[in-house]
């Protein structure tokens, strides 16, 4: 399983599970995962979501979609690094590279085989 | 035994891009359709189209003798809400039938610049500690985040470069001296290319999984129209496809039919979608003179912002049409066009403010304009419409509400130049 968290700036659908604010885990397969970094939900992998630097508190309090009217400055930041993040681990699937390859990449990684 | 029921809502659409003519995406005859391609829709329509020959020789009879399958093709239609990604950067769900739209896939922006101060003025202006990355004198749609006490200024906007270190955001208004926060040139830019060669496979799966399943084959467009100012953006999209072939009858299918395929697949089991409804009237409307402004202040004085439009619809026609005329064969080969036909008509509140008087003076004197027409306000939602050199219709001044309005028909875009195909740009940012 790879454990990951939405750093999305709306809301993405996985079947009929909706995520909405950042910082939401969802646990997936090695392959639903490549197919949801690849349908554009933006997920990234725990330790990649670790590295950002959310704190408990800018989460509980801007993560959620609804509640994020006028993000912080230091919000923002982190999740335009977040993103970036994001679209890098999909152009590296987009252009095929394996997923595990792409994961045992992440130092730390919380993958189970 | 009773035949299942099929209920509407229990259909999803998948829409993949198609990179060979005549071929549904697969690999070794198995249909690669898969999570990630979900696209949600209001309504689709695939249908086929085949020809009906008749003997044209005289009978001696008034009566019409029996006729003879000619060549094939299919149709298709789509419409659904205007709905980007929510990720800046990230292409929106509807992507293949964009590239197919415009002939190639959008550019990604890139590069974020620190913003230290803005001005409480109209419009705002933002100064940077380094170089904020766009040319002096030039245009270009950014985002600005995390922007503190001027808060107007956070959003989507179509930034003129000042200098390399200080930026004006086109049609705003300030809410009081600023700082902080982040400017980002990261977004899909969608412009056209002159190309044919960018096809979609259109899926259409029904529940239960016994019913009909369809799929589009080499899917073309040749039509896309963008409404605003309802209560929910949509738009909608249509054009030619090879054939649409059915799983019901899929194994006594051609090999045009199959397009590739040896089985007709199930659904996949748990679609992947994204991105959020945009109320389709919020958003910024802003014009002015087709001519290189030279300064800030020069455009400043020209762009004008409309505050009271009534609606805008955006109509792409981008004549592509399936080549139907090859001896030997009962489908078609290639694909043909024609020149394309940009075109923007709105509704605007007649007032005797200086905007309204400008923009019907424009229109009378047949000035070209730019349009610059924000969709939504959500960073990673926002769809901005890019027209040039616009020639505006004589608008007609009705009287069929409580309160004037000029009504702008079609008026078309066209290019800069041949060679920068400008006519229409969207950006999703």
């Amino acid at each position: 399983m790879v454990v990951c968290n939405y750093i999305g700036g709306e809301a993405s659908e996985l079947g009929h599970i909706e995520f909405d604010a950042v910082g939401q885990t969802a646990n997936l397969s090695e392959r639903g995962f490549r197919e949801v970094i690849l349908g554009g939900a933006a997920f990234l992998p725990k330790p990649l979501f670790k590295r950002v630097g959310f704190t408990e508190k800018e989460l509980d309090e801007q993560g959620p979609l609804g509640l994020r009217h006028l993000p912080s400055e230091s919000f923002c930041n982190k999740l335009i690094i977040a993103q970036q993040f994001y679209r890098e681990l999909r152009a590296e699937l987009e252009s095929g590279v394996p997923v595990e390859e792409v994961l045992a990449a992440l130092e730390g990684s919380e993958v189970v085989p | 035994m009773s035949a299942n029921i099929s209920f509407s809502r229990l259909e999803r659409n998948y829409v993949q891009g198609a990179a060979i003519f005549g071929t549904i995406p697969n690999s070794s005859g198995t249909a690669t359709v898969s999570n990630s391609n979900c696209l949600r829709f209001i309504r689709t329509e695939l249908q086929n189209s085949t020809a009906l020959l008749e003997r044209q020789d005289k009978t001696g009879s008034l009566s019409q003798e029996g006729l003879v399958g000619g060549r094939r093709s299919g149709r298709w239609s789509i419409e659904m809400n205007t709905v980007a990604n929510g990720t800046a950067g990230v292409v929106p769900d509807c992507d293949p039938i964009l590239q197919a739209l415009f002939g190639q896939s959008a550019s990604v922006g890139a590069g974020t610049a620190s913003i230290t101060t803005s001005t409480n003025a109209t419009p705002i202006v933002l100064s940077f500690g380094g170089a904020h990355g766009i040319a002096s004198g030039s245009f270009e749609v950014c985002s600005i985040s995390g922007h503190a006490t001027n808060t107007n200024a956070n959003g989507v906007w179509l930034c003129y470069a000042n200098n390399t270190t200080s930026l004006t955001l086109v049609g705003s208004t300030g809410n009081g001296v600023g700082s902080g926060g982040t400017l980002s040139r990261v977004k899909l830019t969608y412009s056209f290319l002159d190309t044919t060669t960018n096809y979609f496979a259109l899926w259409s799966f029904r529940t239960p999984a016994t019913l009909d399943q369809r799929v589009a084959n080499t899917c073309i467009v040749s039509e896309a129209t963008f409404n605003l100012n309802q209560d929910v953006a949509s738009w909608t999209a249509s054009g030619d496809c090879l054939w649409v072939a059915r799983s019901s009858d899929f194994a006594n299918y051609d090999t045009t039919q199959t397009g590739g395929l040896t089985s007709f697949p199930a659904e996949p089991a748990s679609p992947v979608t994204n991105g959020v409804i945009i109320p389709g009237f919020t958003g910024r409307f802003v014009a002015w003179q087709s001519v290189a402004s030279t300064s800030a202040a020069t455009f400043a004085a020209n762009a004008q912002t409309f505050g009271t439009i009534r609606n805008v619809s955006v109509r792409l026609q981008t004549p592509r049409m399936l080549v139907m005329d090859t001896f030997g064969s009962y489908y078609a080969t290639t694909v043909e066009a024609d020149v394309r036909n940009i075109s923007v008509s709105f509704n605007i509140y007649d007032d005797d403010s200086t905007a309204v008087n400008t923009i019907k003076n424009w229109g009378d004197e047949k000035v070209p304009l730019d349009f610059y027409i924000n969709l939504g306000t959500n960073i990673g939602n926002v769809w901005v419409f890019c027209l040039k050199n616009v020639y505006l219709a004589n608008h007609v001044l009705g009287d069929g509400q409580l309160r004037f309005d000029a009504a702008y028909a079609d008026s078309r875009a066209t290019t800069t130049t041949l060679a920068v195909r400008d006519e229409f740009t969207l950006v999703i940012d």
